[in-house]
């Protein structure tokens, strides 16, 4: 079978397209909610999926990502209010052009463009991910357990904040990973005599409690949102908008191409990167800021490019870019799919039945776009006590349908707690659910390739693959240590002059 | 607040001792687990924790450390004159707000086995938008009573979860001599 006769036959013979427009549809709601990222509205969706088809799954919670991306852009645009640090980058000119009575353009702009480099996005996808299901046959146990090394050095050394805040974000993952019983000799660990404990913490739970809840917690004392002044009419960019934007637009999706499959990276970095290259490259400079369609083209279009382009490494490799192929990574496990160059080889009925969904998702999203913002709109006009009270409400009731256990809300309550506490100390999360996410593989990895050399460490050298990998991992580490060495110095320096 | 603030940096301060004593907590808990034969040469089942105890004991070291040199290096520009905090009650208002909402889940996940699941979300939705900001009776009470009939015909009907029902059926029961 080829991949098209796969992913075909996923479409047609499960509800993989009902659930990638369902996915949409949801991804614009929440993404539309001013506090509710893109990983927010998946780890909301992720108890739902539980008897769902992988296929299915997968696809519902990677099409609430590309829902996602665009619904950020309507709070940005229409209330001055960046739903995550991705849409913010679109607020500049997004806002601007609202203020002069073009807010239905630029959504326009936002969704056609966003649509535009969704669709060359999953054309990237699909080609490079295809190419790497070559490498299966060379992963054995050792570098496994360097993959996963690799995957959380590399977010700790990539995502905001000190490089040894990352480390330790991603050690307490590790160390969550750890409860429950050992992967090899079946001894209990830190289950404190629990015998909910004794399959391990559900990455689930965590994800949903570090992610949605402590948003709550931190919301709860945040102003109330503004409101979205009227209606709003969308207007889809004609030919003369678009040879205007689009240099915009081709700048968005090349930056979106190139971070989408740096793990770490992520939408934001990309939207902002893109919003300046544009603003350099334009005949128009000045009018960036005040209106300027170019910048609310180029950060839409490399934030819908990275929407596909982040599953590259995600699938191939099992490591996220970003905290919402975080929660898609966490929903694979759930479902059984050891993400890694092998999931091409064991399940290309999976891979390529999610490439179908995410492409009628990216379709969709132009007719969806422009019929739900109605209700879109209405939704972020909803008094936040209300939106704020259902969140929660939903968060413990999807929790409770997954076990029918107190327990497990006492859990996401814990790591709730945790989250917060995260984020009022200033560490990374991504780190932490990737440890977790991780924590099984490295462990397990290390200790059979340990039992199958005998106990002998070097062959984590021996193996080519394991060298290559903890070789980029140990450069990853020392480039992020001297450049942080180099800013402290250069603080130090500016803290001594002012003084 | 900004990473290199004297606040900021006093607050990696108290993270990283917090650290180091969960990393001692962890690491002395390591110590009990009981090895296998089952690993031969390989490691034990101990191994692992115990690396990740070390580990985190060196970060949270390190961090403080760090910490400690920037706030001492700030300390000649701190002596400058700085703009007020604001008072302590003030500033403890995010942290009691966020604990009122967890006070909020912890009720919840103790009375649902009494309540039932659709007394109990109901109380939830309204406690939690009460909290929010809405301060109006009808509304609120409107919001909570249909908040809860959508979830319970959601979860309960569509969905066919079974969700606690609470002492209502024994209760009935009890009082009607039904057979429950």
């Amino acid at each position: 079978m080829t991949g098209f006769d796969y992913a075909w036959t996923a479409l047609t013979t499960t509800p993989a397209a009902f659930a990638a427009i369902a996915g949409v549809i949801w991804g614009m709601i929440g993404g539309s909610l001013p506090g509710i990222s893109a990983s927010i509205a998946q780890a909301l969706l992720l108890p739902f999926t539980y008897g769902m088809d992988p296929t299915v799954a997968i696809t519902l919670l990677a099409s609430t990502y590309v829902g996602a991306e665009y619904g950020h852009s309507i709070p940005a645009i229409l209330i001055n209010t960046p739903g995550t640090h991705a849409a913010a980058a679109t607020v500049a000119d997004g806002y601007a052009m609202q203020r002069q009575g073009r807010g239905g353009e630029a959504l326009g702009i936002s969704l056609a463009v966003g649509v535009a480099a969704g669709l060359g996005g999953w054309l990237l996808l699909v080609g490079v991910t295809a190419q790497l299901a070559d490498f299966a046959l060379l992963f054995r146990p050792p570098s496994y357990f360097a993959l996963g090394i690799l995957g959380i050095s590399v977010i700790a050394t990539l995502t905001d904040g000190s490089l040894v805040k990352g480390f330790i974000s991603g050690t307490i993952g590790l160390m969550i990973a750890t409860i429950g019983t050992d992967p090899i000799s079946g001894v209990s660990r830190y289950t404190f005599d629990q015998p909910e404990l004794l399959n391990g913490i559900p990455y689930i739970l965590i994800m949903i409690g570090v992610f949605a809840i402590s948003e709550l917690f931190v919301q709860t004392s945040e102003p109330e949102w503004e409101r979205v002044p009227g209606s709003i009419r969308i207007k889809l960019p004609r030919w003369k908008m678009w040879k205007e934007i689009l240099p915009s637009a081709l700048i968005g999706f090349g930056v979106g191409s190139v971070e989408g499959c740096m793990p770490g990276a992520g939408g934001a970095i990309a939207s902002f990167m893109a919003y300046n290259e544009a603003k350099r490259w334009s005949r128009n400079r000045a009018q960036f800021g005040h209106g300027a369609p170019g910048g609310v083209a180029a950060p839409e279009a490399a934030n819908n490019t990275v929407a596909c382009t982040t599953l590259i490494p995600t699938l191939s490799f099992g490591i996220p870019a970003s905290n919402s192929t975080a929660v898609l990574l966490g929903g694979l496990l759930l479902h059984g799919m050891d993400p890694g160059p092998l999931l091409f080889t064991n399940h290309p009925d999976f891979v390529y039945g999610l490439f179908g969904g995410l492409l009628v998702a990216n379709i969709s999203l132009l007719f969806l776009g422009m019929l739900f913002m109605t209700p879109c709109l209405w939704l972020v006009s909803q008094p936040k006590p209300y939106l704020m009270a259902g969140i929660y409400a939903v968060v413990f009731s999807g929790v409770f349908a997954i076990s029918n256990d107190n327990f497990d809300l006492g859990l996401i309550l814990a790591a709730a707690v945790l989250g917060y506490a995260m984020r009022y100390f200033k560490f990374p999360v991504l780190p932490l659910v990737l440890g977790l996410i991780l924590g099984y593989m490295i462990e397990s990895n290390l200790r059979r390739s340990l039992v199958i050399s005998g106990g002998h460490w070097s062959i984590f050298v021996e193996d080519p693959v394991s060298a290559i990998l903890l070789s980029i991992a140990t450069l990853f580490v020392a480039v992020a240590w001297i450049r942080n060495f180099l800013q402290m110095r250069n603080n130090a320096k500016q803290a001594m002059a002012a003084a | 607040m900004d990473e290199r603030s004297p606040g900021q940096l006093k607050r990696d301060m108290v993270a990283a001792i917090g650290l180091m004593l969960l990393a001692l907590a962890y690491g002395l808990k390591a110590l009990t687990i009981s090895g296998s034969s089952l690993t031969g040469k390989g490691l034990g089942a101990d191994a692992v924790p115990s690396a990740l105890a070390i580990a985190m004991g060196l970060f949270a070291f390190l961090l403080l450390l760090r910490s400690a040199r920037a706030l001492y290096r700030l300390a000649p520009s701190a002596a400058a004159p700085q703009a007020p905090l604001p008072p302590l009650a003030e500033r403890l208002r995010p942290h009691r707000r966020a604990l009122v909402m967890l006070a909020f889940g912890i009720i919840f996940v103790n009375v649902l086995e009494y309540t039932g699941y659709a007394l109990a979300i109901a109380l939830l939705l309204a406690a939690t938008a009460w909290y929010n900001g809405q301060s109006k009776l009808k509304p609120l009470l409107l919001f909570a009573a249909g908040g809860a009939i959508v979830y319970d015909l959601l979860f309960v009907h569509l969905l066919n979860v079974t969700l606690p029902a609470g002492i209502w059926p024994s209760l009935f029961a009890s009082l009607f001599g039904i057979d429950s």
